[in-house]
């Protein structure tokens, strides 16, 4: 190779190297001119309604906190990935977005399951991690940097117990789901009702898959019981609150927040007329209302969506008062910070384990398929 | 009256398995292998009910004759295309169990992006089903329907397997389906009609799960499963060993929520069937 043919081959080489550096440093460049959040949800399956109108709500949150001005001068960016419900895709989802698109803090997710199973990960990386629809007790005590700004089902249990003693009913029976939700709120609920003044006549579980309950309805109508604390999913409480009525249980029945699924009551008519259950309010806006309107082309706001809105809004804030976008920093500001305004709740703070320190329920009451919020 | 109350639960709850076990048993004892696609006939027979009935709004009786046609037919169908091949190549009863249980993987899985895997009622309105008064206790209407029409078809069923041409073209294959065909009669015909009845009795078992309790497409398996311990149980080579191990298994299950709680309900079936495989493996009824 002559000497030219060496200078024209260094020469290009040299062009491609320049080239390359300048063209990395270029994207380091904009990397830092936005902050990344992670957002893990049920996107697809069973649950994709819950994530996907979650999504809407805190892409609002997002363009209002960019044309606001961002935070500590950049943009906020959030990186969406789905969660399918359940811990091991979670957990993966988690991975990817501290790994690979660095994310600060990341939003989700709203299955229990699925927050559970991902948040070692966030923990052992120093990445907050806060959920807008996960109850389970056992969140509170999952770590220093998880997060939720919806209270614990120990919250949902002692406003039932307490309810239901307030009104005369003291005699009641107990009849929980046995997964991680039904044991919480079985243990929650016996420990309240017994501080509130009542006592449990009979106390019973049964499997999740499992939709005949007649003979623990019988068992329960022996008892007499003034109430019955029913905690179930959709399919077993169709089939249950049917067997009762079969059996001709007149106590209240009184349920949990997963009853706000408007497919029970309007497959079960008047069957179902008189059952309450507790569910978490909101501090929603007509104004939100409209806004989610727009972004999803339909009238439909679940209540996680509200505080995955708030969710967004409140690490934005943490940031600030952190002066610095990294995990510590925004976990110690997190514990300190105090946001008003939200759509979940007025005011929104956090204890010690990353629950907030406050809880608003209403009552919701079922009349003829529809669901009424009652008067307090 | 607590007592009354879950006797009348048991006897349904017997009544419900009896129709699975029997049409299970047919299989088992003629194509000798365990056929858990016969819980896809289930699903299968339920989730027509509840396209026809509800969604469609065709009228009951139309309905149910048609999904019981639909599970026989799909029961048929996976003779003609799967079972048959495999048994003509002499396959082991562990390939046919196998391959049954692809094909109830499969079906579940399809019913399960067609209806959703939320439960499904196939009641138009659940106030539909009313209950009745019996002595004290209440039925629903479903479970009414169970305990007066089901001994009426167990009875028609053994009539025809004890004295009917069909019935003893049944009962020779049982006994040796090679001699039976070399007298003369037609195993594959015979067969297909095994697998045609059974498909119903299944779908028969799907249309009541629907009304009384409604269907997931995970059902299918769910219910198999008992449905084999009750057969095993009672007596794999007799006909009245799986009513028996119905009744057994529906009120061992009753007991158990009474005296220990309702999480263990879904353990008991399997540990009555360890027992009973220590104990008397053939079951309790002989041939």
């Amino acid at each position: 190779m002559t000497t030219t043919g060496k200078v024209i081959v260094w020469g290009v080489v040299a062009v491609l190297v320049i080239w390359g550096i300048v063209s990395m440093s270029k994207k380091d460049g904009t990397e830092s001119e936005t902050i990344k959040i992670g957002f893990i949800g049920p996107l697809t399956g069973d649950t994709a309604n819950i994530g996907q109108n979650a999504q809407a709500a805190v892409a609002i949150a997002v363009e209002e906190v960019n044309n606001s001005g961002g935070v500590l001068g950049k943009k906020v960016e959030v990186v969406y990935e789905d969660d399918g419900c359940n811990g091991a895709t979670a957990a993966n989802a988690v991975s990817k977005l501290i790994n690979t698109d660095k994310v600060v803090a990341i939003l989700g997710g709203a299955c229990s399951g699925a927050t559970l199973g991902s948040a070692p990960i966030a923990e052992a990386a120093k990445v907050v991690q806060l959920s807008y629809c996960s109850t389970n007790p056992t969140i509170s005590s999952a770590g220093d940097y998880i997060f939720r700004d919806v209270p614990s089902d120990l919250f949902q249990a002692n406003y039932a117990a307490e309810y239901l003693v307030r009104n005369g009913k003291t005699k009641v029976a107990l009849l929980t789901v046995k997964n991680d939700w039904g044991d919480g709120l079985n243990k929650a609920f016996t420990d309240a009702l017994a501080k509130a003044g009542g006592t449990i006549v009979i106390a019973d579980s049964f499997d999740p898959d499992v939709k005949n309950l007649k003979a623990q309805f019988t068992n329960i109508k022996a008892k007499n019981p003034d109430a019955v604390y029913f905690v179930a999913y959709t399919d077993a409480s169709i089939a249950g609150l049917k067997q009762a009525s079969d059996l001709g249980i007149k106590a209240q029945f009184f349920g949990a927040d997963a009853w706000d699924d408007t497919k029970i009551w309007s497959e079960l008519g008047s069957l179902g007329n008189g059952a309450m259950f507790t569910v978490v309010g909101t501090n929603s806006t007509d104004a939100f209302k409209a806004k989610m309107k727009v972004k999803l082309g339909k009238d439909d706001l679940i209540y996680c969506s509200n505080y995955a809105y708030d969710g967004l809004k409140v690490i934005a804030e943490a940031i600030k008062l952190a002066r610095r976008a990294t995990g510590p920093a925004i976990k110690d500001a997190l514990y300190k910070v105090k946001y008003t305004g939200g759509v979940s709740a007025k005011e929104l703070m956090f204890d010690k384990n990353g629950d907030p320190t406050s809880a608003a329920y209403v009552i919701k009451v079922a009349k003829d398929g529809k669901l009424s919020e009652l008067a307090q | 009256m607590i007592f009354w109350q879950l006797t009348l639960y048991a006897i349904s709850v017997g009544m419900f398995f009896s129709v699975l076990a029997m049409g299970w048993g047919l299989i088992l004892r003629s194509a000798k292998f365990f056929n858990l696609a016969y819980g896809g006939a289930f699903l299968v027979g339920g989730y027509m009910m509840f396209l026809f009935y509800r969604m469609w709004n065709v009228h009951f009786v139309f309905s149910i004759l048609l999904s019981l046609f639909g599970s026989g037919l799909y029961m048929l169908l996976s003779y003609k295309f799967i079972f048959s091949v495999l048994l003509r190549r002499k396959a082991k009863s562990l390939i046919l169990l196998i391959a049954s249980f692809g094909l109830l993987t499969a079906t579940s899985a399809i019913l399960g992006m067609i209806f959703g895997n939320q439960s499904t009622l196939i009641a138009r309105h659940l106030s539909d089903i009313y209950t009745v008064n019996v002595f004290g206790a209440v039925l629903n209407l479903a479970q009414v329907v169970a305990i007066v029409f089901v001994p009426v078809l167990i009875f028609v069923f053994a009539y025809i397997r004890s004295s009917t041409r069909f019935g003893r073209a049944m009962r020779a294959i049982e006994d040796d389906s090679e001699v039976a065909e070399l007298v003369g009669i037609p195993k594959d015909k015979t067969l297909l009609q095994i697998f045609f009845i059974s498909g119903t009795l299944a779908g028969l078992g799907g249309i009541a799960e629907g009304f009384d309790l409604g269907l997931i497409p995970t059902s299918g398996l769910i219910i198999i499963l008992p449905t084999i311990v009750a057969t095993v149980v009672g007596g794999m080579q007799s006909f009245w060993g799986g009513i028996l191990g119905a009744f057994i298994l529906a009120i061992a299950q009753q007991l158990t929520i009474v005296f220990f709680g309702g999480s263990w309900v879904q353990a008991v079936p399997f540990v009555i069937l360890i027992i009973m495989l220590l104990l008397r493996p053939q079951g309790i009824l002989k041939r």
